[in-house]
């Protein structure tokens, strides 16, 4: 083992509960990182794996208007099993409680869902109710208005028993029908409810289930040029895999920039440890250098302490954020299809030793700009307290090279979070901004400050801030320019994400 | 090392002899918008095994001195050859490893690291060379100082007599060809002082180690063959060497 090991170890006795504490900054960053990403993976594979079920039906075609006999007739030719559904909001009435509530109305014919099932209460209403003529009724409207099963629902003019709750429709999420209850009625009533009528808004759509080894792309092809002229959409489980991919890719990016500035905080965080650090460790520096250690030796002792206080924080969140996963499916079960937040999280050693080697890497960098001042610390130090510099440190060029190189990095990090350039560049650009008006002195302008002494007491030196008025402003610009980089860079620029991944965009 | 060997010797001295020699040494700080100058052409040669004192009052320039001989410190013109080696040629790190190799310090107070035991403090400039019997050595010379039963305590925990005993078996580990001492006595009582000096100076005719001291004890400084006396930056006497036999009486 080197002296610059030895010593880094023997060095950092009776701080090491204090240096450690200071990783908890990076762990935290590194959880988020870790979690999200496996929850990325995990989510890509589930996608693909329940990928029928999220639409219920190998395909689906939609159109605002009732189809016409031309559609009819196509869409009659195909064959395989096929459903109708017809959708539209209402107000419906439930008479015994006298409380009325905007649904959206869905009436059925067939069996669909032909992947997945509907998830009732009692569980026989899912295969009964269209037989027995009742309505099924979200489970959240009958929470609301304090009814339930056997009581009855106005929808328009007509009264219909509630056969069942409904709990759970395949690809669709549970938020949605918080917002948006769905009522479940037969077919062959909708004419009696005499709500949809000439000029009603209502979505008309056909779903079909073919026989096993039909190229369900090739059909849909052939449909959508032979239907090109009818105002229909035709929908596959591929359409609907790329479509929920770019949902959650929406979901992860911004997540993910959360967890970049989790990471970062926490970066600055270990920065902060190194600087107090180092500050109390210049005498013992300058005694190792009076008994002939090299600038290079002094320096590789606290960047291996630096390293360590990374490592160590890196592994920790990233245990954490392994452990976290597990959870976090159930955490956003209310965002996510059902069908997505009941599988099993699929854990592997990549990410985590991804995510290990990216913390310990962000953590050495930001601290090396405060270790700058163990490479200029001077033995002359071991014989007096304090001196006059004589001659120009010449740490100018390292420090602009490093700041040069966090920026960089920074600027990847989010490259590799967003999986845009220009989401990168918005989010880095306001990092860094909120970083320059922190680093400026109270009286000069921004950019002149950078060389000489990029950022204020955690990575330039520890000045004074004097509490004032114009700090305040100053502190709540650069907050909200780094705030304002992060939360609108991914809603600006992304494709609008659907209000949910069962409808189109 | 890259420093080329001195030809220039200080004339009347036997090159051979001398293990330091200064030569018109001048150190100016800037005060404020002014030049404040705290060494002023200062030159002198000190001989292999001699024992050597650079006294004078407070702001004299000692300290300063002794910081440009030891190659801590940057001449703002002059030079330094220590051991046939001019310190001016090298860079910080081919200073540092000479000061490793040939030189020795005890420091007034101390400056021993805290976070390391009294035999890791003295195993340092064997450990920075890579020497593997760098702990059994420093074992060696913690008990030449008397101090063989407190190997594994730290710094806080011995008293200031001790401090320095530690810092005089680790000035002393390296064989250093030259020690520098600056107030070696200095933070310690009148007793604990007689006994560290007594040490010191012991140790250091068993290694025949040339010695420069930096003292305001002139009780001390007595006990040395030359005494060097500064004064505004210049030196203002040299009492020239003396021999043991001189020194003794």
């Amino acid at each position: 083992m080197s002296w610059v090991v030895r010593t880094a170890w023997r060095d950092s006795r009776g701080r090491r509960r204090r240096l450690f504490l200071y990783t908890g900054a990076i762990a935290v960053g590194i959880a988020a990182l870790t979690s999200l990403r496996g929850l990325g993976s995990t989510m890509a594979v589930s996608v693909d794996q329940q990928a029928q079920t999220l639409l219920g039906a190998d395909m689906e075609v939609e159109s605002n208007l009732p189809f016409s006999e031309l559609t009819e007739t196509i869409l009659d030719s195909i064959g395989g099993d096929q459903s109708r559904q017809v959708e539209f909001n209402s107000m419906v009435l439930l008479p015994r409680v006298g409380g009325a509530r905007l649904a959206q109305v869905r009436a059925h014919v067939g069996g669909y869902p032909y992947y997945g099932q509907l998830r009732t209460i009692p569980e026989e209403a899912a295969t009964t109710w269209q037989v027995s003529g009742s309505a099924l009724v979200d489970e959240s409207l009958l929470l609301q208005l304090g009814a339930d099963v056997g009581d009855s629902i106005q929808v328009g003019r007509k009264m219909l028993a509630i056969g069942g709750r409904l709990l759970n429709v395949p690809g669709e999420t549970s938020l949605r029908s918080d917002v948006q209850p769905r009522v479940f009625i037969p077919m062959d009533v909708l004419a009696e409810t005499g709500l949809v009528k000439r000029g009603s808004r209502v979505e008309y759509r056909r779903y079909l289930r073919f026989d096993e080894g039909t190229d369900v792309a090739a059909l849909s092809q052939a449909l959508q040029r032979r239907l090109g002229g009818e105002n229909v959409d035709v929908d596959t489980v591929e359409d609907r895999k790329r479509r929920l991919g770019r949902t959650l890719g929406n979901l992860y990016r911004f997540l993910g920039l959360g967890s970049f500035v989790a990471l970062l905080l926490g970066a600055v965080g270990v920065a902060s440890a190194i600087h107090a650090h180092v500050e109390q460790k210049l005498e013992t520096v300058a005694i190792f250098r009076a008994l002939g250690a090299t600038a290079s030796q002094a320096l590789r002792i606290y960047l291996l302490q630096a390293g360590a206080m990374g490592l160590v924080g890196s592994i920790f969140g990233a245990a954490g954020g392994s452990l976290f996963l597990l959870a976090l499916p159930g955490l956003l079960s209310d965002f996510l299809p059902a069908e997505l937040s009941q599988v099993d999280v699929q854990w592997s050693l990549w990410p985590f030793v991804e995510a290990s080697a990216i913390g310990s890497a962000v953590a050495l960098l930001f601290a090396a700009l405060p270790l700058l001042a163990v490479r200029q610390a001077s033995p002359l130090l071991a014989l007096r307290a304090s001196f006059e510099e004589t001659e120009p440190t010449g740490d100018r060029g390292w420090r602009i090279l490093l700041i040069s190189l966090c920026v960089v990095s920074t600027w990847l990090l989010a490259r590799w979070l967003a999986g845009r350039p220009d989401h990168a560049l918005y989010f880095s650009g306001g990092t860094l901004a909120a970083f320059l008006l922190l680093a400026a002195p109270h009286e000069s302008c921004v950019v002149p400050s950078v060389a000489g002494s990029p950022l204020p007491g955690v990575l330039s030196g520890g000045r004074d801030w004097p509490i004032s008025t114009g700090h305040t402003i100053r502190h709540c610009c650069c907050w909200s320019v780094w705030a304002s980089a992060h939360f609108w860079s991914p809603l600006c620029t992304a494709p609008r994400a659907p209000s949910s991944p069962t409808s189109k965009t | 090392m890259t420093g080329d060997t001195t030809d220039d010797a200080t004339p009347g001295l036997g090159a051979s002899q001398v293990v330091l020699e200064a030569r018109e040494l001048t150190k100016t700080y800037t005060s404020g918008d002014r030049p404040l100058t705290v060494l002023s052409y200062v030159s002198f040669a000190i001989d292999a095994g001699s024992t050597n004192a650079i006294v004078g009052p407070s702001g004299s320039g000692k300290t300063t001195l002794l910081g440009l001989c030891a190659g801590l410190d940057r001449a703002t013109s002059g030079g330094v050859t220590l051991d046939s080696v001019r310190l001016d040629d090298l860079d910080e790190d081919g200073r540092a490893r000479l000061r490793n190799e040939r030189t020795g310090f005890v420091f007034q107070t101390f400056q021993l690291v805290p976070t390391l035991s009294a035999l890791e403090n003295v195993g340092v400039p064997l450990e920075l060379r890579g020497e593997r019997s760098a702990m059994q050595r420093a074992t060696e010379w913690l008990d030449r100082v008397g101090l063989g039963d407190r190997l594994h305590h730290y710094p806080s925990q011995l008293s200031g007599g001790e401090q320095q005993r530690v810092g005089i078996a680790r000035a002393f580990i390296n064989q250093p060809r030259i020690l520098f001492a600056d107030e070696p006595t200095g933070s310690l009582d009148g007793q604990t002082g007689a006994a560290i000096e007594d040490l010191l100076f012991e140790i250091n005719a068993e290694a025949g180690t040339t010695l420069v001291v930096v003292t305001h004890d002139d009780e001390l400084a007595a006990r040395t063959g030359r005494v060097i006396r500064l004064r505004d930056g210049r030196i203002v006497e040299d009492s020239g060497h003396l021999s043991q036999d001189e020194v003794a009486k």
